[in-house]
């Protein structure tokens, strides 16, 4: 009895210490210490504000040209000088800065939360059910996604103004003009990523529910949802943020990619892969055209990869040194 | 298991090589291999065929193609320059893009060509040509000289002359339903017979049926060197139409035996100054002096070699490299961004000229969409215009601002005429778009202007976008189209409610002639009329113009079109007649043709100071 | 295995066709049609009827999608092309896919050639500064994107300094196994730009895998083990730590694939390189349905079998997982 009533104190008072430094608040806590990883947020928070508040900070609006000043070079009435239609460059890239964030959240929320629950149950339950959830994947897998993806823009922007177009479709073609024609790169890159992250967790999963602490919490009768995320979960969301960490320039990436090739945002919809493309033409005579979209791109591109990092030596308890 | 999974790993690797190599491998080489065996035989089959003369010549030629080793020392005197695209087809008669024809006609001969400075038609194939007393039959009389010419490895072989009979099949295959020529639907306004086969329906018909069709079209050979041609009415400008690739022979043996890859290096068989040695599809040509044309003692540049290059800011860093001898067609002008420094640079202001295009750009309004079905609402926003401000601000190309739809350099233009076209005037603007009820443009409908996706048009529209939002107070919404759904947007017999209520649009001269332009393009019944300009009056004097054979009264009649096209009615808003903007190397001397047909047989390279200039 | 394997293509059947249908599907809903223009202009309604029936467009759809299919099955045969009419799809795709591939396979090289070693130094000096400049440069590096590097080495390289050739691409046929150029001065020089603009990200991003799972699977008990027994550390890390180790850069792989193609479309349109990304988007806008449908076959059997292949690899690293 003495005994018994020693072990529930320590169990108590181990889950009372664990409570205190949940994982999260333990990493993040490991995160402010990191300097880098700490500036990199500072940075994407600064950027998301800039974003919100795009209206008030920027000098000219994105589509506002001044012809005559076309290809001016940075100086005082263009701080970062203007492009080929005398249109601000400052002000396009804050305003593409919207853009490049909207599709890195939504895009990197959809693939965590659809991937993470999909691949854990996939290589949890084995067998069958696991034979058919993988059979599914392998189908979407088969699919050049990205190839798909082009075809249902090329779609979506031709039909947009057409009369016959009713219902659903056109709901679908209203929501994406006004998102700036990019509401299929949303759906598209979800789609695209989360079957790779159900992937990456089925494999964690399944190396590691032969390990003795699953097998323990299964003998000792802990339920299978309990199992799954109290047990499995933390343990396998370490590699799984890393590899969405390592998703979201990539996300950032094939919308500026898609943009580039003119089936991305609708101009005027300042994206910075659109910029690129435009400064790409004038590259010999106006090289900062192409410049103050590429360094904001290569820049956030950059500010999550650390963040990313921070995060991942934050959350792995086992790479702390 | 380790050993058993790793030999499965590359049991893997195998097959998807297997894969790649099937797909790729196995689909090209073995083919290229069996075409060259069929080349051979079709190269005995024709010497066999013929008399002694070629023999004759294949000697002469074996001299000509595979010089003895020490001439080969020295470098071929090389043109190089770019092309902007690769080029679909060199089929003259599937041929309807600028690049193709632009490689046309390098390569096949046409009865008839234009010269490069007056513009006026002159003989090529035929050395004369005679008009009936009623000006509906036209008989070209051919050169005998002109010869069919394969290029097998290094060696040019002779295929026989170039007869009247070459030129009645090329015409009759360009027309034949079951090819299906884009630009087949061209003859068929003015040849005798031409509607009735190209457009007939080969599912509904016998091949005999098919036959009495072909037989009704009137295109014949006389003689061997003589051919003649039936018009549906008198068409002065005839002689200028058999100047189009669609009109220059074919060779039938070839074709007949190798299908559409006939125009394929080692298949092909041409009659003009150049014989096409090399295509590698997507990345260059090279074509190379044909030593058994007639005038090729004339010509000097023995090699053009052209890699295709997507991008114009690539095209202008190679010129500026040197890697290439000018920036224009058929490749790419300086880009707009360059523009400024080129004129600027000491250097590069010296290699630049800017000439006349044969095309005019232009905003059309969808005549019968509301509200630009009232006149005064067109008037109002071609007032608006301010095309001076975009050409000097924008274009930086010299062009000109269009006050017609025919462009200067076309038999019976009336650019410049002060009485024709409405010139920018914001106050007129104003006051017409009051008069129309829309005084500062209240009570206006949301206006659509649509482009088709490019940057050009989109710095243009968007600045005629400011200027409408300036003088006329109107804010139109712009929107883009990828073009082949901007097309079909607009076909004519599209519905209305797709459509916007402006657009633009461009239009390039087929042939030196308004009938080409306001017949072609404005006729009530023609396909390009996206404008939906629908006026009998209108019609009635493109259809006197066609069948008048005295000059000075079809030049009347299509001043008169123009002026109820863009003042009486305003249908649409011609902006601009486009430029040709070229850089050339001093070495080269360049005649540049402004329907960009150049005629590159007739240019020099001076060739010590190239290799000076490019280091070789 | 082999079965596996097997049933593995098998599957992949349906998932191909299923896919052809639906970008046949597609292609017929979007507005425009192949011979809606010209060039720059409409065609009548009677020329586009003769082009219909030539290519078979005349035809119910049903029957069209397959006659496609029997043509492929039967004959290995995609189809005309209806821009270009002395080449069928299988040609285009033979001249432009073995030049898509050998950008692909020397990036993907230059990767795995840059990345693991690039990965094992950084994790073997864990917290030491070759760990900091590797991982500091694998950031950078993943951080750039193609559509940035491309423009920047060829301002810098191609333009400014003109060390490089601007555009193209330099292999030259007979290509040996029918897709590998014989590697002469103008293939490399026209071929460095392209593979350092699509090699870096991905060669950073394999580092970054390759340190964090070789760090992970150092601290793991049988490699304790495998020290405590006193082997030799070099022994440690290639004979245990690194295979275990790369199973995560293997699943990277599948993807890696997909990004491939995705940089090669960008490499392709900035270098102007004649692969198989550029023939598809110029496909698009021309509405040439075959070449279209083609090349995303090809793309769709290409991922197919890389994901077929890293899942056997996968198995082949990690013994505890099993196909059956």
């Amino acid at each position: 009895m003495a005994v018994q009533q020693l072990d529930v104190q320590q169990v108590f008072a181990e889950r009372a210490q664990r409570r205190q430094r949940s994982p999260f608040a333990e990493a993040f806590s490991q995160l402010i210490r990191n300097r880098v990883a700490a500036a990199a947020g500072v940075f994407i928070i600064l950027l998301i504000v800039m974003a919100i508040s795009a209206d008030l900070i920027a000098p000219y609006g994105f589509d506002e040209t001044h012809f005559a000043d076309n290809y001016t070079l940075p100086g005082d009435a263009y701080p970062l000088g203007a492009d080929y239609l005398g249109r601000d460059i400052l002000s396009r890239t804050i305003y593409g800065a919207r853009v490049s964030l909207s599709v890195a959240f939504i895009a990197a929320g959809v693939s965590l939360f659809v991937g993470l629950v999909y691949g854990i149950v996939a290589g949890y339950a084995g067998g069958w059910v696991d034979n058919i959830m993988m059979r599914v994947v392998d189908f979407l897998y088969g699919l050049p996604v990205l190839i798909v993806v082009i075809l249902m823009q090329v779609y979506f922007k031709a039909v947009s103004r057409r009369a016959e177009i009713t219902g659903v479709l056109k709901t679908l073609v209203d929501i994406d003009n006004s998102l700036g024609g990019l509401f299929f790169v949303f759906v598209a890159l979800g789609l695209l990523n989360w079957i790779g992250m159900a992937r990456i967790a089925r494999g964690q999963v399944l190396s590691l529910k032969e390990r003795e602490f699953v097998e323990a919490a299964r003998a000792i009768g802990v339920t299978t949802p309990r199992v799954l995320f109290r047990h499995l979960l933390p343990n396998i969301l370490g590699p799984c943020i890393v590899s969405e960490t390592l998703a979201i320039p990539g996300y950032i990436m094939t919308e500026a990619f898609l943009s580039y090739i003119g089936l991305g945002a609708n101009p005027p919809t300042p994206s910075w892969g659109i910029m690129i493309n435009e400064g790409f033409q004038g590259i010999r005579s106006y090289p900062h055209i192409i410049l103050v979209p590429a360094a904001a791109l290569t820049l956030t591109v950059l500010a999550f990869n650390f963040l990313g990092d921070g995060l991942r030596d934050a959350f792995d308890p086992r790479m702390r040194t | 298991m380790r050993t058993r999974s790793r030999w499965f790993g590359a049991l893997a690797i195998l097959t998807i090589l297997a894969v790649v190599l099937s797909g790729c491998g196995s689909a090209a080489t073995p083919q290229v291999v069996k075409e060259t065996v069929e080349v051979v035989k079709e190269v005995e089959k024709v010497v066999e065929q013929t008399v002694e003369v070629v023999k004759e010549v294949e000697v002469e030629v074996v001299v000509t193609a595979t010089p003895d080793p020490a001439a080969a020392a020295a470098e071929p005197v090389t043109l190089d320059f770019i092309f902007g695209s690769e080029p679909p087809t060199l089929d003259p008669a599937l041929t309807e893009d600028t690049t193709s024809v632009w490689v046309v006609e390098q390569m096949f001969l046409a009865l008839t060509d234009y010269d490069d400075d007056t513009l006026e038609v002159i003989p090529e194939l035929a050395t004369s040509w005679d008009v009936s007393e009623d000006g509906t039959v036209y008989t070209f009389h051919m050169r005998d000289d002109a010869k069919w010419v394969q290029l097998v490895g290094d060696e040019v072989v002779e295929l026989g002359p170039v007869t009247a009979n070459d030129v009645v099949y090329g015409i009759l295959r360009t027309l034949d339903p079951t090819t299906a020529a884009p630009y087949s639907y061209v003859p068929t306004t003015v040849l005798v017979g031409a509607e009735e086969f190209a457009f007939a329906d080969t599912t509904a018909l016998s091949a005999e049926e098919l036959q009495a069709l072909r037989d009704g079209v009137g295109a014949k050979a006389l003689d061997d060197y003589t051919v003649e041609f039936t018009l549906k009415q008198p068409a002065a400008y005839f002689p200028a139409m058999t100047s189009l690739w669609i009109f220059r022979p074919q060779p039938q043996a070839t074709i007949d035996e190798f299908g559409d890859r006939w125009i394929e290096p080692g298949l092909i068989v041409t009659n003009g100054p150049y014989l096409l040695q090399e295509w590698g599809h997507g990345s260059h040509l090279k074509l190379i002096k044909n030593p058994l044309w007639y005038d090729a003692d004339q010509v000097q540049i023995e090699v053009l070699n052209a890699p295709i290059v997507a991008e114009a800011s690539t095209g202008m860093a190679m010129y500026e490299n040197g890697e290439i001898d000018f920036a224009g067609d058929p490749g790419w002008g300086p880009p707009l961004p360059d523009m400024d420094r080129v004129k600027a640079d000491p250097v590069l202001s010296t290699e630049l000229a800017i000439l006349p295009r044969l095309c005019t750009y232009y905003f059309g309004f969808v005549n019968t969409k509301a509200p630009m079905d009232d006149e005064l609402v067109r008037k109002a926003f071609s007032y608006a215009i301010d095309r001076q401000t975009l050409i000097d601000t924008l274009l930086k190309g010299e062009q000109v601002p269009a006050n017609s739809f025919t462009c200067p350099g076309i038999f019976g233009n009336v650019g410049g005429d002060p009485e024709v076209g409405l010139l920018f005037d914001p106050e007129k603007a104003r006051q017409t778009l009051a008069d129309a009820g829309y005084p500062n443009g209240e009570g206006l409908p949301p206006i659509t202007l649509m482009i088709n996706q490019s940057e050009a048009h989109l710095q243009i529209a968007q600045a005629i976008q400011a200027m409408w939002k300036e003088v006329l107070n109107v804010e139109v919404i712009l929107e883009q189209q990828e073009w082949a759904v901007y097309l079909e947007t607009l076909k004519p017999d599209s519905p209305d409610e797709d459509k916007p209520h402006i657009f633009r649009m461009g239009w390039c001269a087929d042939y030196l002639d308004a009938n080409n332009w306001l017949a072609d393009v404005l006729h009530s019944n023609s396909t390009s009329n996206y404008v939906r300009f629908l006026n009998p009056e209108f019609d009635a004097l493109v259809e006197q113009a066609q069948v008048e054979s005295d000059p000075a009264v079809r030049a009347d009649l299509y001043r008169q079109a123009e002026i109820i096209l863009n003042n009486d009615v305003t249908a649409m808003a011609p902006i601009y007649f486009y430029t040709r903007i070229d850089l050339t190397k001093p070495y080269l001397n360049r005649i540049v043709n402004p329907l960009s047909m150049d005629h590159v047989w007739k240019w020099t390279i001076d060739w010590e100071a190239k290799k000076a200039a490019t280091g070789r | 295995m082999a079965a596996y394997v097997v049933r593995r293509l098998f599957w992949s059947i349906p998932v191909l066709v299923a896919l052809l249908l639906a970008v046949f599907l597609l292609m017929q809903a979007i507005p425009g049609g192949p011979f809606d223009f010209a060039g720059e202009r409409s065609l009548p309604e009677a020329v586009i009827a003769n082009l219909e029936r030539r290519y078979g467009l005349d035809k119910p759809l049903h029957e069209q999608f397959a006659n496609y299919l029997k043509s492929i099955v039967l004959e290995g045969d995609l189809g005309p092309s209806f821009r270009q009419r002395n080449r069928s799809v299988n040609d285009i795709i033979g001249d432009s896919f073995p030049i898509s591939a050998q950008l692909g396979i020397l990036a993907i090289g230059l990767a795995l050639l840059i990345g693991i070693p690039a990965g094992i130094v950084a994790a073997l000096n864990h917290n030491r500064l070759p760990d900091y400049v590797a991982s500091f440069l694998a950031i950078l590096g993943v951080s750039i994107p193609a559509l940035v590097l491309g423009p920047v080495l060829y301002w810098l390289f191609a333009l400014k300094l003109g060390w490089l050739p601007v555009a193209l691409w330099g292999a030259e046929k007979p290509f040996f196994l029918g897709f590998l150029p014989m590697p002469t001065a103008k293939f490399i020089r026209h071929a460095i730009l392209p593979t350092v603009a699509l090699g870096t990200g991905m060669s950073a991003s394999i580092a970054r895998l390759t340190r964090a799972s070789l760090l992970q699977v150092i601290r793991e008990d049988y490699i304790r083990t495998a020290r405590a027994k006193g082997l030799r550390e070099r022994a440690v890390v290639v004979r245990h730590a690194l295979k275990n180790s790369l199973i995560p850069v293997v699943t990277v792989l599948g993807p890696m694939f997909a990004a491939v193609v995705t940089g090669t479309i960008v490499i392709e349109s900035v270098f102007g390189i004649p692969g198989m990304g550029k023939y598809f988007v110029q496909g698009i806008s021309n509405r040439d349905y075959p070449v279209i449908m083609g090349v995303t076959l090809i793309y769709a059997v290409i991922l197919v079998l890389s994901n077929l292949l890293v899942d056997i690899t996968y198995a082949w690293l990690d013994p505890r997982i099993r196909y059956s």
